[in-house]
Parts: structure tokens; sequence; C-alpha cells
């Protein structure tokens, strides 16, 4: 695959405040990468780097192999949709998606046929004389996206399109954006802080936390096998428990916490006393009335919670811990203040590396029950 | 009912009153000015004859050709000096910024008479001669922050990425702000102008500290010959100058009528 964007050890401060440290991500041409994170992890600040409005404070960004990050935007061949639109007021429909070959200096005869082109391809066809107070917002949002592939930039920036619109309308246009990037292959780079927009829409995510990168995966392996604690919390629901390595052995990880005891099957190599996160994904938990083998996690059923598609459960572990579960609404629940035992397929639950040994630091190795 | 009946007849005595008494020494002011009698006190009959004197009189017609020359070019200058500084301050940061803002309000709060004052003492500090140069850069001092204010308020309601999408989409950053940020600050630059021209037109304190015998104005012109007393002549000419001001706000009006049916 050909690399599209490459930013290199990129690195970004406002004064002293450092908002990406040493950032390394490669875009390949044609690819969805959808960037993923908090508000204030950085994720703007990187669209904004690679569209030009910021400079990077040290590093390289190349745009098809050569270096661009100290061109001024308007010699890059990326353009941008703005999260507000940013449509020129002043102008009416076609006017605003004619700008760039303008500026470009298209003829006038072929500006016309390529402003219609595009209307037509985001299913405005005929609008090119309204004014934009006379359109809906989802309207607005076909107009910058039609203004910003226009100008067939190698790549497009996407800065959270959809966030204004209403839900069925942004369920909608994910799809509508999806269809689009797949017709015309040029490759997109989104921002969004929407973690089921990011798996519904991209190739690949990179998911961002206080200016760093996580993990870059597809959503697949994002959501089966996060790779550190935050991906994990962030995407998708997930129950983490934290714990020692008590016993390791082909076919099963033994794992002690506070107050019991768990197992789970997985290919990290870990040894002994190591620290480890344990993510189980809300639909995976099993109650049982007796105890399982390998399991000692006893619960009390908490609440319940009508969500739809699935209903979901409260359980409230001895320490006072909450973890969250799904059932299909189809499926019968257990009554409010029942004991129960939770459990697993040990192939369901996910071992995360732990970032800190701060709980193990906290309690003595004595607090934990022996194993048997 | 009845009550409510009640209720609407205090209001609309109230309304009514309140129009006779803004609009009641307007209405006293026209009617004179057809009066035949020099006397501002009986109207003894109609006629025309104020209005031709005022148009013959050469005193009032050269000091309005000054009040009109200082009012364009004190205008013109204020409001291309006002929108610069106002793009300046809101959009750079550079060392005093926070000084000038505050700074800015001072020709709008100082009374005139200290302004008149301190602009003279200036002008004959350096020897700059009272003349309708002296007049058009007093004017121009005073315009500047009402033309910055103006623009300023129109350009904090005009969103930043406007411009970087015109960037974005390969526009450099002067035609940027030719074509994305100059028509939206339109309205702020016309409405500071229009300003400027109305501050301009009727100064009279500060006028009368900066301008020099030759380059006597349209205001005070008329203050020295009300010190004679109120004649039809001056009634006349405050008649044809509210005309040509409703005028004004009428055309106003219907254009931007005709702008919204659109």
């Amino acid at each position: 695959m050909k690399e599209m964007i490459k930013l290199a050890s990129i690195s970004k401060s406002f004064g002293n405040v450092v908002v990406i440290k040493n950032l390394n991500i490669t875009i390949y041409q044609g690819e969805f990468l959808t960037m993923l994170g908090p508000s204030g992890c950085g994720k703007t600040t990187i669209l904004r780097m690679i569209a030009g409005f910021e400079k990077p404070t040290s590093g390289e960004i190349l745009l098809d192999e050569k270096p661009v990050h100290n061109l001024p935007p308007n010699k890059r061949k990326i353009n941008t949709v703005f999260q507000n639109y940013a449509l020129f007021p002043n102008m009416t429909v076609a006017e605003n998606i004619a700008f760039g070959l303008k500026m470009a200096k298209v003829p006038k005869s072929e500006r016309k046929k390529r402003v219609e082109a595009m209307l037509k391809l985001v299913q405005l066809e005929g609008y090119e004389n309204r004014k934009l107070d006379q359109l809906s917002g989802g309207q607005k949002q076909r107009i910058a996206i039609s203004r910003a592939l226009v100008n067939q930039p190698q790549v497009l920036l996407l800065d959270e399109p959809l966030s204004a619109l209403d839900l069925k309308l942004r369920k909608q246009m994910q799809i509508e954006l999806k269809r689009l990037q797949r017709k015309l292959g040029i490759t997109f780079v989104y921002v969004t802080h929407d973690q089921e927009e990011a798996l519904m829409m991209s190739d690949r995510i990179a998911v961002m936390n206080k200016g760093h990168l996580e993990q870059i995966a597809d959503p697949q392996t994002l959501y089966e096998k996060p790779g550190t604690r935050f991906v994990a919390n962030f995407i998708g629901e997930s129950n983490i428990f934290y714990g020692k390595v008590v016993e390791t052995t082909d076919d099963l990880t033994k794992v002690v916490i506070e107050n019991g005891y768990l197992a789970i099957k997985s290919s990290m190599k870990v040894s002994q006393n190591q620290t480890v996160n344990v993510v189980v994904r809300p639909e995976k938990i099993r109650l049982a009335e007796t105890e399982i083998d390998h399991f000692h996690i006893p619960a009390k059923v908490s609440e319940h919670y009508y969500a739809g598609n699935v209903k979901k459960t409260v359980l409230k572990l001895q320490n006072g811990m909450e973890l969250k579960m799904n059932t299909p609404s189809n499926q019968p629940l257990l009554p409010i203040g029942k004991d129960v035992f939770v459990y697993w397929d040990p192939m369901d639950a996910i071992l995360v590396k732990s970032d800190s040994d701060k709980i193990f630091k906290i309690l003595k190795s004595s607090d934990f029950a022996p194993i048997e | 009912m009845e009550k409510r009946q009640h209720k609407s007849f205090w209001k609309n005595a109230f309304i009514g009153l309140t129009f006779i008494f803004l609009y009641l020494p307007i209405v006293v002011i026209i009617i004179f000015s057809f009066n035949t009698s020099k006397l501002n006190i009986l109207f003894k009959g109609f006629t025309l004859h104020w209005y031709a004197m005022v148009f013959h009189n050469y005193q009032i017609m050269s000091a309005l050709g000054n009040s009109l020359i200082v009012g364009a070019i004190s205008t013109l200058l204020a409001t291309i000096i006002g929108t610069l500084g106002a793009i300046g301050m809101s959009r750079y940061r550079f060392p005093g910024k926070q000084l000038l803002d505050k700074v800015l309000y001072i020709p709008i709060v100082i009374p005139e008479v200290v302004l008149g004052i301190a602009l003279l003492s200036i002008y004959s500090l350096a020897s700059i001669p009272l003349s309708l140069f002296s007049l058009i850069l007093a004017h121009v001092t005073f315009c500047i922050p009402f033309v910055v204010l103006t623009v300023r308020s129109r350009l904090i309601g005009i969103d930043k990425s406007l411009e970087e999408a015109a960037l974005d989409l390969g526009a450099t950053p002067l035609v940027a702000f030719i074509k994305v940020t100059l028509p939206l600050l339109l309205p702020g630059i016309i409405s500071g102008a229009g300003f400027s021209f109305a501050l301009s037109l009727d100064d009279v304190i500060i006028s009368f500290f900066t301008t020099g015998p030759a380059s006597t104005t349209f205001p005070l012109q008329v203050y020295a010959m009300v010190k004679t007393g109120i004649t039809p002549e001056i009634d006349a000419i405050s008649t044809v100058m509210m005309l040509v001001i409703v005028l004004v706000i009428v055309i106003n009006a219907v254009t931007q009528v005709k702008r919204v049916k659109q």
C-alpha cells in the first residue's frame, strides 16, 4: 500500500503546554483513518497540522512522500471539512463549491460542470442558486463536503463533521460518508470523540490520549484486543478488573483480584506475580447461582435498565465495585437483590498489561484470598 | 371588556403624548420656516422666501460646503484607519494590546471641551495653522474609536474558520480577506462610516476649538446666527436638513425591506 501521509516524530507545544508528544502515524492511500479520543487529546491539533493551520514544533509531515510541514495551507493538496461547516455566508451554494476551482483558475465552463457533478454526487441537484440560510444542517454538511471534494484533494480532512447534526441524521450521514469514501477512493482522515461513529466508519482507528497514541488498529482489533487499559475503557463499554497473575498454564491464566479470583485464556505472555488488567465486555458477563470452576466473584443484582435491544444490569461486588452486564431483551432477568456468582467464558476476557502497580502498593499481598 | 378599553385608552394617550413631546418642536420649526413674519411668534402667511434666502446666502452655503468636505474626508480616513485597527486588534497579539483596548475609549468618554482644548494646544505647539486641515485631523481623531468599535463587534461575530476555509481551498491570505472577511465586515464598516459622518457633520464643540476663520462649518455658522435671534432662515435650513435625513432613512428602509423580501 502506498503511503499518503506520514507523521514522523511530530511534537507540538503551545507556549509551555505540550499538546502532542513524539507522534508517528502512517496513513495509506484510500484509507479511512479516524483519530479518536476525548476532548483535549490533541486529535484536532493533528488535523490542523496536516491541513497547515498549525506548524509542528518538531518532526516532519510527508504528503505523498514529499515534506509539506513548511507549506501554507493553500499550497497543499489537502482539503478540510470543518466542524461548523465554515461555508461562506455571502455566497450561494454554487459559489461556495466553486471557490477552490476559482482559486485554481479553472475556466468558468468547467467550473460549472464540476459543481453540477458534485451536487449530483451529494444528491442536491438544482441547488446551485440557493442561499445558505435556505438549507438544513444536513444539506449544509453535504455542501461543505462537496466544496472540499470538488478540488480532487489527495486527502480529505474531516473535523467532527457530524457533531452538529441530530442523532438520526448523523447515523444517515455516517453511512453516506462511508459510501462516498469507498466510491471515490480518497484518503479520509476523520476526527471524532464518538467511538461508535469511529468503529462504524473507519478502516483503522488511532486512539489518542493526552497527546500520545495509545493504539492504532482496525475497529475489530481495537474492540476485541485493546492494547491498553485506556483503549479498553474508551472503546465500547467494559468491566476492568485489576489483578495479579498467580498461575499460568498453556490453557488458562489465573488472576487474583480483590475479594476473589478469575480465569482468562489469552495468548499474551505473562509471568507469575505480574499485575494485569482483565477486561470483560458487558455482553460477555454470565451469572450462576453456584460457584463455577476457576471463578470466585460473588455479587448482588443491584439495578436493571431497559435499553431497547438489550437490558442493562448493574451488579455490585462485595468491595463496592459495580459491573455492567447486558442481556438480550428477550431473555429473563434475575430479581434485584439476588446473590449470584459472576463468571464468563475464559476466551471472552481480554488481558491488558497494567499501566501501573499502584493498586498493589496500596494492598498487601496478604489481603488476597489463597488459591486452592 | 370595558376595563380593557379603558386600559388601551391610557396606553394610546401615553404613546400620543410621547410623540407630541418628541416631534412638536420639530413641527413648529417646519411651520415657521414658511412664515411671512420675521418673528417666530405668530403665523401670518405662507411663503418660500426664506428658502430662497438660504440658498443665496453665501456664508451658509460655504459653511455647508466646508461641513460636507470635512465630513467626507474625515469619514474616509477614520473608516480606513479604524477598520484596519479593528482587524489588527482582534486578530493579532502584540505588546500593549490591553493598553490600547482601554485607551481607545478615551476620545469617547472624555468631555468634548477637553478634547477640543487638547487638540488646540497640540496644534499651537506643533504650529499647525487652524484651517480645514486641522479640522479634518480633529474629526478623524474622535471618529476612529467609533469605527473601531462597530467594526470590531461585527468581526467578533465572524467565524475564524471561514478565513481558514478560504486558505484551505487555495486562497492566499490577502484573497481570503478580500473575498470572505471583507464582504462580511461591510455592514459594520458602513455603519461605522455612517456614525463618523453624522458625528462630524453636527460637531460643534471640538470644531469650535480647531477651526480657522476661513473654515467655519455649518453647525458653527448656525450657532453664530442664533446669537442674534432665531430667524425663519434658520428654520428653513433646519427643515432642509431634516428632509435630507428623513429621505436617507426612508431609502435605507426601503432597500432593506427589498433585500429581506428577496
